[in-house]
């Protein structure tokens, strides 16, 4: 049932872009379905749309590798050493409000048009999201489930590990999730500055080369792309870490 | 650790304030040992506070608290804490088993084993030992931490009104369940509440808290004094005494 509502909505979205396309009637400014189809066909058996979603997933993991522990590393110590917390807040709420893209010319001035560029820009974004989110689920864990831990005698590092940690693996899941998201935007940014590969890439090539059509195939392409990593991730939990699905908890 | 071989429980001339705020004002109790201490009090009258300072979770502003001649300087082991908030107090990552090993962890496996065994059979869960607590209704969940606590083989229970976010049918079940639990095991239960019936049905000792702030003690009534049989004339004239204890409107 779930699957056949999903499909009536692609329908609808498809119907109602042929309807614009035919308004307008300027393939080469607003390309039909029916072209975007065939230009995407093309990209998949040339093998480009292969290559340049890998490259961005790559990226995007290799960030994902450095900037979720750093994340709950940090937010775990800021969130548990009050003073640590203390110094720290004003900088993060400060650095959330700057998006990773305004921190592109620094970038390419310390680092270069350089793979590292594009991937600390990635990880800086990561980071920040993990950490904030991890942070606050430490600090949200209950007094009374610390409390609870004295009397069954945890107190201490060991009442870190054994519930302050547990407690907020929640919070760090959707903080991971979160940044994900905001990780396939980022590459993306990223990667117009120059990489030769990657989904980015190849919209500005799309775009010098006023190929609207493979502008818009590629933008669907990594729209998927997006959802099957959180379709992934989700799943992923769910298989390795059933204790903490939110699934079971909202029963 | 507390040594395990007191014989009286005393609360001696204890205040407490946070900041200028008073909130108990020279508590003097004093309790054998396997008593059920029942304390009733009008919504913040410090009961859960004094439960609090008896748990270590907080230090008296003046006086002491002790058990036989040691004084209560910190939480631990010996006196474990049955919050109100259940939902809170148990870790919803573990089941049922492993909530209720949590404490016991360094046991050896064996006894470790055997002591959840029997606590769960006390509490009459033993056929949900690998749910998870969001499996569960609130009053089971109770009982498992009830059992959790009784896993610690403490010397003193301390329930925060345990019962009070319970529905009728299920507080009652698990009121009668406690007597008998405390007359199987004979720890000592400090027990907060503002229900009387309840106080009167499960006390041996029952303590009334004056409105805040800087409650006292307005009422301590002793072991002989409490009517058992609820269909006795001693009963209500109690009730009705417990009732005007703690009308908050008598003493202004």
């Amino acid at each position: 049932m779930r699957v056949l509502y999903a499909g009536l909505g692609v329908a609808i979205v498809i119907a109602v872009w042929q309807l614009m396309a035919n308004a307008i009637a300027f393939d080469m400014l607003f390309p039909p379905p029916r072209v975007v189809g065939a230009s995407a066909y093309d990209m998949i058996v040339s093998g480009s749309m292969t290559d340049d979603v890998g490259a961005s997933l790559w990226r995007l993991l290799l960030a994902l590798l450095i900037g979720v522990p750093a994340g709950i590393l940090i937010g775990v110590a800021i969130g548990w050493w009050p003073i640590a917390n203390a110094i720290v807040q004003p900088f993060i709420r400060m650095f959330n409000a700057i998006p990773a893209i305004a921190l592109v010319p620094f970038s390419l001035l310390w680092l270069g048009v350089t793979e590292q560029s594009r991937i600390a820009l990635l990880v800086y974004t990561i980071t920040l999201t993990v950490l904030i989110s991890t942070r606050a689920g430490v600090r949200n864990v209950s007094r009374i489930k610390l409390r609870a831990g004295e009397c069954l005698g945890v107190r201490g590092p060991q009442a870190l590990f054994k519930i302050v940690l547990p407690s907020c693996i929640p919070a760090i899941i959707i903080g991971i999730r979160t940044a994900i998201g905001l990780g396939v935007m980022v590459v993306v940014a990223a990667e117009m500055l120059g990489a030769e590969s990657g989904v980015g890439y190849r919209l500005m090539q799309a775009r010098s080369q006023f190929d609207t059509a493979a502008l818009m195939a590629s933008i669907i392409g990594l729209g998927l792309l997006a959802l099957l990593l959180d379709r992934a991730f989700e799943f992923a939990v769910e298989t390795l870490l059933p204790r903490y699905s939110t699934k079971r908890r909202i029963k | 650790m507390l040594a395990k071989l007191w014989t009286n429980f005393g609360i001696s001339n204890v205040s407490k304030s946070f900041g200028n705020y008073p909130i108990l004002d020279r508590i003097d109790l004093e309790f054998n040992r396997g008593s059920f201490i029942c304390v009733l009090g009008p919504s913040g009258s410090g009961k859960s506070t004094l439960l609090d300072l008896i748990a270590g979770f907080e230090r008296p502003t003046s006086g002491a608290i002790r058990l036989g001649l040691e004084e209560i300087r910190s939480a631990g082991p010996d006196r474990v804490v049955v919050f109100q908030d259940v939902s809170n107090a148990l870790f919803p990552w573990l089941t049922v088993r492993e909530n209720v090993e949590f404490g016991i962890s360094r046991l050896p496996r064996a006894e470790r084993q055997q002591r959840v065994a029997r606590v769960l059979e006390m509490v009459n869960l033993a056929n949900h030992t690998n749910k998870f607590p969001s499996e569960l209704s609130g009053g089971m969940k109770q009982r498992v931490q009830i059992a959790r606590g009784l896993a610690m083989e403490p010397d003193m229970l301390l329930m925060d009104e345990p019962f009070g976010a319970l529905d009728a049918i299920t507080r009652k079940k698990l009121q009668t369940d406690l007597k008998s639990l405390w007359e199987e095991t004979g720890k000592t239960i400090f027990f907060v509440t503002h229900d009387i019936e309840e106080a009167l049905l499960l006390a041996t000792e029952i303590v009334v808290l004056s409105t805040g702030p800087g409650a006292r003690v307005k009422e301590w009534i002793r072991r002989d004094q409490i009517p058992q049989d609820p269909a006795t004339v001693e009963y209500v004239a109690m009730k009705t005494r417990l009732e005007r204890a703690l009308d908050i409107d008598e003493d202004h």
